[in-house]
């Protein structure tokens, strides 16, 4: 019995582990991911941004959002010229056509969000946060209810610990059970 | 100088104090079962990082939330499993979690994000509460006033961990289970069972203080982002005396020490390092004066074979 209960864990250990190692989609969607990579680069975490990750990316030929443009080239291009930069003349430059852009591009990204937008968007956040909480109250105490119900059933007497401990865990799993264990032993 | 203590620091030391306080908890019930859990620290990391990753994928910090329980559980379990079933030395057992936890949420990082450091930044945080009445009123506002959800659940984790202990038929058991082993046995309490619960709950707490971290106080999962406060929890529960009122008082402390090691930096002329110290160091003067007079509980990290 407590060969087969450690061969079970160990089991559902490795199913685990190949779950968490398998491709998944959250890299192939657009915006979100492309956000996210954005909002790692300009962190102020920056100490913490493993720098090797880049030459990694080139040496095994992934592509990524920020590694297909070549930054350094096109700002050089349209910032300076040689003879202005001597001169210390930058007064012919793109500067305020930039600012303007960036100072557009805001304008519109505020006024696509509207005020009943924002609502919308903090209302499903609330929802998302009530039911949540709900479903997180509702584990806890679902798991406590359940391992009291079973306490002394022959689903638990008659399982070796470990394995009532992973079943406690994943309580679902241990109702499911029930029809077929759930006669009281003592 | 002084201005930096203010009502600020207290509320920061409360919120830094949250992780402390559920690690703390946590190993209360494996301790006062007669487990030592150094794993703590290791539990913590790895709850933080599910809690990020799962928070991330699914964009709700609620599943992370209950995944980064759900693992600290299940690691605490290894734990249990090495030291309950197979006897093995506890603290040799816990520190090989705590190894486990500085390689595994780096390699695994690394084949989610790339990034063997950092994971992105989780869409939704947990949400912050605000209590009508309190938030308005001056003093009261700013210490009990604005708080993430999972501050006010630690706080009410220790009178219900008191009342759990001290107040029911689990409790009692899991104390006999810790104080006299073969005398419980002889009662007909099963003796592996009841330390196979404390050192699960102890994972499952130690894993939602791992997951403040990453989900209600940061937004991401970053490179030891526990910073070594399993082992202040472990040391705050020493100070506690295994109780969960006093444990509370420590947790307190060593947020505060936290906090002022924060606010203090860049203020007064000493090297950040060294500030960045007073913390650590504050835990081993606690631990050198006050561990002796402790009462731990007597089967404590001995290994109970059961009568067959």
């Amino acid at each position: 019995m407590t060969t087969r209960s450690i061969t079970i864990i160990f089991l559902a250990l490795l199913l685990a582990t190949v779950f968490i190692s398998a491709p998944h989609s959250s890299l192939n969607a657009e915006s979100a991911s492309t956000q996210q990579l954005e909002q790692i680069t300009s962190d102020s975490n920056l100490s913490n941004t493993n720098w090797d990750d880049d030459t990694e990316e080139k040496s095994t030929g992934k592509d990524s959002a920020l590694s297909a443009v070549n930054w350094d080239e096109k700002e050089d291009m349209e910032e300076t010229s040689p003879s202005e930069k001597e001169k210390g003349d930058f007064s012919g430059e793109s500067w305020e056509d930039e600012g303007s852009e960036n100072e557009s591009d805001a304008a519109d990204g505020l006024q696509a969000l509207n005020q009943s937008d924002i609502d919308k968007l903090d209302s499903q956040e609330r929802q998302v946060h009530i039911y949540g909480f709900i479903l997180f109250i509702g584990y806890i105490l679902g798991g406590i209810l359940t391992a009291f119900v079973t306490r002394n059933r022959k689903i638990a007497v008659s399982y070796p610990p470990e394995l009532l401990i992973l079943l406690h865990t994943f309580w679902p799993l241990e109702l499911l059970l029930i029809p077929f264990g759930g006669k009281p032993v003592r | 100088m002084w201005e930096i203590l203010d009502l600020e620091l207290i509320a920061s030391g409360l919120r830094l104090s949250t992780p402390l306080i559920l690690a703390a908890l946590g190993g209360m019930f494996s301790e006062r079962a007669g487990v030592v859990n150094i794993a703590l620290d290791g539990i913590m990391i790895f709850g933080a990082f599910t809690g990020a990753v799962v928070a991330y994928e699914t964009a709700n910090p609620w599943y992370g939330l209950l995944a980064a329980m759900a693992l600290g559980g299940l690691v605490a379990h290894i734990h249990g499993i090495a030291s309950i079933r197979y006897q093995a030395d506890q603290v040799v057992s816990g520190t090989a979690i705590n190894l486990l936890a500085i390689g595994v949420p780096a390699v695994l990082s690394n084949a989610l994000y790339n990034s063997t450091t950092v994971t992105p930044n989780i869409q939704l945080m947990l949400p912050i509460i605000h209590i009508p009445i309190i938030s308005s009123i001056p003093i009261l506002g700013t210490l009990l006033g604005k708080y993430s959800i999972l501050v006010f659940f630690a706080f009410a984790m220790v009178p219900l961990s008191w009342f759990v202990i001290q107040k029911t038929s689990f409790g009692l058991r899991l104390r006999a289970v810790g104080e006299n082993p073969e005398a419980a046995e002889t009662a007909g309490i099963n003796v592996y069972l009841m330390r196979y619960y404390a050192v699960w709950i102890s994972g499952l707490l130690a894993g939602l203080g791992g997951a403040f971290l990453s989900i209600a106080h940061g937004s991401s999962y970053v490179n030891n982002i526990s910073a070594g406060r399993g082992f202040i929890a472990l040391a705050a529960l020493i100070f506690g005396r295994y109780t969960p009122k006093l444990t509370l008082v420590g947790c307190m402390i060593f947020g505060i020490a936290d906090a002022f090691q924060i606010r203090v930096q860049g203020v007064i002329p000493i090297p950040v390092q060294f500030i960045q110290m007073f913390p650590y160091v504050l835990t081993m003067i606690v631990l050198a004066g006050l561990m002796g007079r402790a009462h731990v509980p007597a089967a404590d990290g001995i290994p109970y074979a059961q009568a067959k």
